[in-house]
């Protein structure tokens, strides 16, 4: 089962080093380069012949998964970035003080045009300012509404004529004509590639699961920055695949698993091995993550929102509704409770990320609304230097005791 | 004058008096029976809230009026900022039935959570207070045009508003309304050149335009003309300072600035500046009016789309102001201010002008000597 299990892992390997070496190559040959925050709609570019895209949010959380995002954070704080700001944006900043001297991916090619959005959070329409303020490079704001109830068609309406909006940017900026076949089937890609990732969570459901809410943060990383390709397809169905192998040959990451949990927020990218070795030693699992639960879907539920296969911008303007952040409390409430259900969890983690406020901010009401025993940690989700593994645990293992 | 941030008054000037004992009745007096309608952040459509016979107050600097932050901390993180933990204190530990509704629109990732906390506790409390909602488009103008947009969710709040309250929009007393707003921000102005000049103090000029915020419309012209009145034939000279941030510094700081010889002529402050320096013209038609507002209002670090337009105003307040030395107020944990600091204190270096970051969270009103001890150093560096 470890060969099974090294093949996901090492196909990821492949493909992110080969798409962020595509990304580099194809940008320095002249390729028309954009930055985009993580949900806004990718599969616009495969709309052009020659439109490639990064993700600094994504690079920066591979940056602290590869234990460098304090480095990194420094960097920008030592330039007068506060550290109280998110450690995305100081690492991502400090990333372009020396040309990613110490990123894992040698930066980010430099961008032609910053697409942010106002959904997620909208603190990144302000990073990316930093960007476009220093490189004079054009900044396209998507402003998408927040949903305090699911997504009006009028705001749906405002959305889509936002997209078209950036088509017509990125054809008077790049010279290149944007094609709609072409940006079809690029979202028919990404929606195969997430009824796979689906497949993949999905297995979570049997006791003991067959996977952890970490394996799911490592491997959602092609969703951010392959989407509409064949790679994330591909990955996505292997990823899949080998979780119902690990099923059918009782292979669990917990083999005595006796606590069920959900996690909610952004991963703790510093922490990812050390946190599931000693929960496991606890005989704990954390099955499912709102975090990458809610990718594909809408407000509400972690169910996919489905592609008709007709209107692909009607979907994609649907679907940037997609994680938590740009939804309400009681929208996350609702979505949050169904996957209780669903993956008979017995805990839940509030983890309090010091930085990712939309994130954040309405947890203490939601943890009272929890109606399975529940802890709040805190931590910040990239930079290791505000997060105590002691003080974390004693609260886990405390969650733990109460769960009978 | 009263101390803006003291423990017992907000204001007291000329006769008015707001402290956190009389809150209620302060608003009571003013609202004449009219419903209250709380709003956040700092730029609602008060004129169209007056107009429909409300009585819109605005949640700023409430500082003064809670004592303790013990209900808010049931609710939000001490990562919070102090705007959006004291809001959420002020609310739920207001006194029953203040308020006939809440307003807010979309501001950061903070203060868009906040709506839904309220009505989470006011509904356990049983006290259901009407939420109203708007969403201001923050795409850059240049590539999208959303004023369809904006004047149907103007149109969406008159209706709400008509149905929640029993009342009905009239064009002809927005009209009026907006005159009336278009007046109090001409009095705003002149008062600032008057602070400008040294004829007034800047800490009074703050304790009048503040506490407007909780005053009708009619009052705040009365205040700030009363005040426009107190200023004093000999213009006092003092060194060239301009003040940014979300809210002023607290009145020690203030009164510290204006005594070790700064003169305050230029501020770039939401809750002044960046409020009172654009009023549209007046006009019988909200949905025009809005759209004018939102789109030439003098520029926020918190309406996105104003980014580039926020850098260059900047950039040009401090030349024409002849500016030697800037103050920002930074308010703890407010990012979008955050982000803009290195930005603006690496051009304000580049054209030889100082600048000084001070930083205030909670419960730093306590400990303000510190900060009046660098804002001493920092007058005596712009003498050189």
């Amino acid at each position: 089962m470890a060969t099974m299990k090294s093949q996901a892992g090492r196909h990821l390997t492949q493909i992110m080093t080969q798409g962020y070496m595509d990304l580099h190559d194809k940008a320095a040959k002249g390729a028309f380069c954009v930055w985009i925050a993580i949900n806004v709609p990718a599969e616009l570019f495969s709309g052009f012949d020659n439109v490639v895209y990064a993700v600094p949010e994504s690079h920066a959380a591979m940056c602290a998964g590869k234990g460098i995002g304090a480095l990194m954070c420094e960097k920008a704080e030592d330039i007068g970035y506060s550290m109280d700001l998110c450690s995305y944006a100081r690492i991502d900043i400090g990333n372009t003080t020396d040309n990613g001297k110490d990123s894992p991916t040698f930066g980010l090619p430099k961008p032609d045009l910053l697409v942010s959005n106002t959904n997620n959070c909208a603190l990144l329409t302000k990073w990316f300012d930093v960007h476009h303020r220093n490189w004079k490079i054009p900044h396209f704001i998507l402003d998408t509404p927040f949903c305090y109830t699911p997504q009006s068609a009028k705001n749906r309406e405002y959305i889509v004529a936002q997209c078209h909006d950036l088509i017509h940017l990125i054809e008077d900026l790049s010279g290149q004509k944007f094609y709609e076949d072409l940006f079809m089937a690029a979202v028919q890609k990404t929606w195969n590639g997430i009824v796979a990732w689906k497949n993949f969570l999905n297995t979570a459901k049997n006791r003991p699961s067959p996977i952890t809410a970490f394996d799911s943060f490592v491997h959602m990383a092609p969703f951010l920055t392959l989407r509409g390709s064949n790679a994330l397809q591909a990955h996505f169905t292997l990823l899949a695949d080998e979780a119902h192998a690990k099923m059918a040959n009782k292979d669990y990451p917990v083999p005595n698993e006796k606590y069920r949990l959900f996690w909610d927020n952004i991963a703790p990218w510093h922490q990812l091995r050390k946190m599931s070795k000693r929960l496991a030693e606890l005989n704990a699992n954390i099955v499912g993550a709102s975090y990458t639960s809610c990718m594909g879907t809408i407000e509400g539920s972690f169910d996919l929102h489905v592609w008709d296969e007709t209107n692909p911008f009607d979907y994609i303007a649907r679907t940037m509704n997609a994680y938590m952040c740009p939804h309400g409390m009681e929208l996350r409430q609702a979505s949050m409770q169904k996957a209780i259900k669903d993956l008979s969890i017995n805990g839940v983690i509030f983890a309090s990320n010091r930085s990712c406020k939309p994130y954040s901010v309405t947890q203490m009401d939601q943890k009272k609304m929890c109606n399975v025993p529940s802890v709040m940690i805190e931590l910040d989700h990239a930079d290791v230097r505000k997060y105590s593994e002691e003080s974390t645990f004693i609260r886990i293992e405390t969650l733990l005791e109460r769960i009978l | 004058m009263g101390n803006l941030f003291s423990e017992d008054s907000i204001v007291n000037y000329d006769g008015l008096k707001m402290n956190k004992k009389n809150i209620k009745s302060i608003i009571a007096q003013n609202s004449s029976d009219k419903p209250v309608v709380a709003c956040f952040p700092l730029y609602p459509p008060v004129e169209l809230l007056s107009s429909m016979n409300l009585y819109p107050i605005v949640l700023w600097h409430l500082k003064g009026f809670i004592s303790n932050l013990l209900e808010s901390d049931l609710h939000i993180q001490d990562y919070a900022c102090s705007i959006s933990r004291e809001l959420i204190q002020f609310v739920l530990s207001a006194p029953d039935k203040m308020l006939d509704g809440i307003f807010s629109y979309n501001a950061c990732d903070t203060l868009r959570n906040i709506p839904e906390i309220l009505t989470y506790k006011s509904t356990a409390r049983n006290q259901d207070i009407p939420m109203f909602r708007m969403h201001v488009p923050q795409v850059n103008r240049a590539q999208s045009n959303p004023n369809m947009y904006l004047a149907d969710e103007i149109s969406n709040l008159i209706a709400c508003i008509e149905r929640t309250f029993s009342v009905q929009f009239s064009s002809k007393q927005f009209l009026q309304t907006t005159r009336d707003y278009a007046k109090m921000r001409g009095l705003c102005q002149s008062a600032e050149n008057y602070v400008a000049r040294g004829q007034l103090s800047f800490a009074a000029f703050c304790d009048v335009i503040l506490s407007g915020y909780f005053l009708p419309i009619e009052t705040q012209i009365d205040n700030l003309s009363k005040l426009i009145s107190q200023q004093t034939k000999r213009p006092l000279t003092g060194k060239n300072l301009m003040i940014s941030g979300i809210m002023p510094p607290p009145t020690p700081i203030i009164q510290a600035i204006e005594s070790s010889g700064m003169c305050v002529v230029a501020n770039d402050i939401a809750s002044l500046k960046r409020s009172y320096a654009y009023s549209p013209e007046p006009t019988d038609n909200p949905e025009d009016y809005y759209i004018d507002f939102f789109r030439n209002r003098f520029p926020c670090t918190t309406l996105l789309y104003q980014s580039d337009v926020r850098a260059d105003n900047f950039i040009q307040m401090i030349k024409h102001y002849d500016i030697r030395g800037v103050i920002f107020s930074g308010e703890k944990f407010c990012e979008y201010e955050y982000f803009e600091f290195p930005y603006l204190e690496k051009n304000l270096k580049d054209m030889g002008v100082k600048s000084l970051i001070l930083e205030f969270a909670v419960n730093d009103v306590q400990y303000l000597d510190a900060h009046i001890t660098r804002v001493e150093a920092f007058s005596e560096m712009l003498d050189k």
